[in-house]
């Protein structure tokens, strides 16, 4: 049995997230760059762009273009993987970068490539959600414009009960798994997908479950890119004369 | 008619800086009658209520008749590759840098300018569709020989505190030294060996020193400098 | 701000070495003097082992999986020791996405070397049922931040997640094996390491950072074991040493190799 008492496996109640927490900045060499905790989820990601694009003939005359990468490095689940791109990575590559899209103005450059690389660390549930929520904070630490952040949070389904933030034990037994990418100020969904089987008031509820969750998360974003630059702009607001 | 930040505080992309009638400026966009920041910055409230948000990582986007400051990434036939900082990369044609006609089948551009070279150049072309073009034909242009070159986050200096850039006349008249400041970031001092790390230390200090007082410090530290 | 640059006439390798005749590095190091070296252990609790290695501002990162898995035919009694190493373009912008080349390849082969050399793992202690099951030990090794010198880093991290790895106890039942929810260390005797050294013009300098390693001629990486003896030589790139040059790196690299072993066994 998945739910006993109302609580889930890990303890937590049909509502709550897993502890998150996110860095801003770790890596040197990207242009931004964003280390996501969630729960037993341990994502890495590097922003680097706007840039060049080889080969030129990819690039687009009148915006810039997205390349994602998601990856899972071999040891990041319990039976190793193999470190080749598999199918399922591809999709999510893809499906990533299409929930990042319209969060950015692609348009302020024309020409150049702006490229996002995921590696899992640490998997164990809704990596592609996390991955989603640690990108944008990336995004936004390179300096690229954009209309709004991008956090995502998976729903599913439990013994007939709606779970926000679905660990993979639950992902794997349960009857159903539903992530979720929102634009949370502007109130547009980017990212939707589904397995398992949702009646109409289920899907409902379960959307509203996501917007909770990524409610709390867009705080917890806004948070770690305020936190890596508080220092600077109280010395700002002091030092203007 | 709200404004839901103070001026000088951090705002996110997608913070809702306003409701009703501004103006809005760089780095904020206007849907319906709500102001939004599109970047990760402080936001800056101007007299005539105009919004504006400088970000905190300045990507740099050539315009026509900007001065930067380039390094040689590639020698060609007939132009140089620049690297200006920017994600576009610039061009130098042959013929915006020499006055007189060279036969190229007979001379190696290498002789003029090699790749790790650094030049003050102005942005003559930009139209998104092809690279931005350079000419190192007008006075005060060229390679630079011999020097420092530093590179900082240009847009909070440009943005936020004007004041400092003029700052930067009076240390070269001080110190005797030149510093051209490029809008791509990138700044170069030329001068005697001997004075050139005072005038890092107090670039160092126009550029990145934002604390309680520093201007009215900066100011009197310049003041006091003696060649 | 980015340290002030200097610009001269000529290109950045003379003014690297010009000050290198003064025994001075553009970072301000000495010649034989390592980065700021940090290890944390465990980081991903779920692999068998894991380390992360920030080598100046490298960061590299490992992590150790133990796999049941058939015998290779011809070590039919010995467990399997299996690197794998990736240059991810997360990492830095001169690292295109793409299946391993043969720099990835070569950094694999040169870690898995010296660990084998070394007897590092003991592979005759993971044969489960000799000839039928025993442990395949992977070690998968990420690089996160590319500033030179991934192959000391590199070797430091596999090392490192070796030494800490734990694996689950199994035991042997008639014809099956059950696997214990206990943990036990997996079988390191020995902590090998590598010291990699980078020759620009005459001079000869460790730990290269990434600026010296876009000026130098050639490279040469030592693996030395626990009892100093050399297990490992790698010498990579166009330029060449002399025979003066290589013993009196490979007489540096034992003297070097003891700090960073240290660090290692402070680790358990």
């Amino acid at each position: 049995m998945i739910l006993e008492d109302g609580r889930r496996v890990d303890g937590r109640r049909p509502d709550e997230l897993r502890p998150t927490t996110i860095e801003v900045g770790i890596l040197k060499n990207a242009d931004g760059s964003a280390l996501i905790r969630q729960g037993k989820n341990k994502i890495i990601v590097a922003v680097y762009g706007p840039r060049e694009l080889h080969p030129r003939h990819l690039a687009l005359p009148d915006r810039a273009i997205i390349r994602c990468r998601y990856h899972m490095v071999p040891f990041s689940v319990p039976e190793r993987k193999s470190p080749a791109p598999t199918r399922r990575e591809i999709e999510l590559s893809k499906v990533i970068r299409e929930a990042l899209e319209p969060a950015v103005i692609l348009s302020s450059f024309p020409r150049t490539t702006i490229d996002v690389f995921i590696e899992v660390l640490q998997a164990d549930g809704g990596t592609r959600t996390a991955s989603i929520t640690a990108a944008s904070v990336a995004l936004a630490d390179a300096g690229i414009p954009m209309r709004d952040l991008v956090t995502a949070v998976a729903v599913g389904k439990v013994d007939g009960t709606l779970v926000l933030d679905l660990n993979h034990v639950e992902d794997q037994y349960g009857d159903g798994d539903m992530p979720v990418a929102m634009m949370p100020s502007l109130g547009q969904i980017t990212l939707l997908q589904a397995d398992g089987n949702f009646t109409l008031e289920e899907f409902k509820r379960g959307l509203e479950l996501a917007m909770q969750g990524i409610r709390r998360l867009y705080e917890i974003q806004k948070r770690a890119l305020k936190e890596k630059y508080s220092s600077l702009a109280l010395e700002l607001r002091k030092g203007r004369s | 008619m709200p404004i839901f930040f103070k001026s000088g505080s951090i705002v996110l992309p997608g913070d809702v800086i306003a409701e009703g009638n501004y103006r809005a400026s760089e780095g904020v966009t206007r849907t319906d009658n709500k102001y939004i920041s599109l970047y990760l910055g402080i936001l800056r409230i101007g007299k005539s209520g105009s919004l504006s948000v400088i970000p905190f990582k300045h990507i740099y986007v050539p315009e026509v008749g900007d001065i930067v400051v380039g390094k040689v990434r590639d020698v060609g036939v007939t132009s140089w590759l620049i690297d200006i900082n920017s994600p576009y990369p610039a061009v130098l044609q042959l013929s915006e840098a020499l006055s007189k006609p060279i036969d190229v089948t007979k001379v190696d551009l290498r002789q003029y300018l090699d790749i790790g070279d650094v030049i003050v150049a102005k942005v003559i072309e930009f139209d998104y569709l092809r690279d931005p073009m350079l000419t190192i034909k007008e006075s005060r242009l060229g390679r630079v020989t011999e020097g420092l070159l530093l590179e900082f986050q240009p847009f909070l200096v440009y943005k936020v505190l004007e004041s400092r850039l003029k700052l930067i006349e009076e240390v070269k008249s001080k110190l005797k030294c030149d510093i051209i400041v490029g809008k791509n970031g990138r700044v170069v001092v030329m001068g005697a060996k001997d004075r050139l790390l005072r005038v890092v230390d107090v670039l160092m200090m126009i550029f990145e020193d934002f604390s309680a007082g520093s201007t009215e410090r900066i100011r009197k530290y310049i003041s006091k400098l003696r060649d | 701000m980015s340290k002030p640059e200097e610009i001269i006439p000529k290109l950045k390798k003379d003014t690297i070495m010009s000050l290198l005749s003064k025994g001075r590095r553009i970072d301000n190091r000495a010649l034989n003097e390592f980065r700021q070296l940090k290890v944390e252990v465990n980081v991903v609790e779920r692999a068998d082992g894991s380390a992360l290695v920030s080598l100046g501002n490298t960061m590299v990162i490992a992590g150790v999986k133990a796999v049941l898995g058939s015998p290779y035919p011809d070590s039919p009694n010995e467990g399997a020791q299996i690197v794998n190493a990736e240059l991810i373009p997360l990492a830095s912008p001169v690292f295109e996405p793409g299946p391993p080349g043969e720099e990835d390849v070569e950094l694999s082969r040169v870690v898995d070397r010296t660990l084998r050399s070394a007897k590092a793992i003991d592979l005759k202690e993971l044969a489960i049922v000799p000839g039928r099951r025993v442990w395949h030990i992977y070690i998968d090794i990420y690089a996160l931040n590319h500033d030179g010198n991934l192959i000391d880093a590199s070797m430091l991290a596999a090392i490192a997640a070796a030494y800490t790895a734990k694996i689950p106890e199994v035991e042997v039942r008639g014809n099956g094996i059950k696997i214990k929810d206990e943990k036990v260390n997996l079988p390191v005797k020995d902590i090998p390491v590598t010291v990699t050294f980078a020759k620009i013009g005459n001079e000869i300098v460790v730990d290269p950072c990434y600026e010296e390693e876009l000026v130098m001629d050639s490279r040469i990486t030592f693996g030395i074991d626990s009892k100093g003896n050399i297990c490992s030589i790698q010498k990579g790139l166009r330029g060449t040493f002399t025979i003066k040059e290589v013993i009196e790196a490979a007489s540096l690299a034992r003297e070097l190799s003891e700090e960073l072993r240290e660090i290692i066994v402070k680790l358990k």
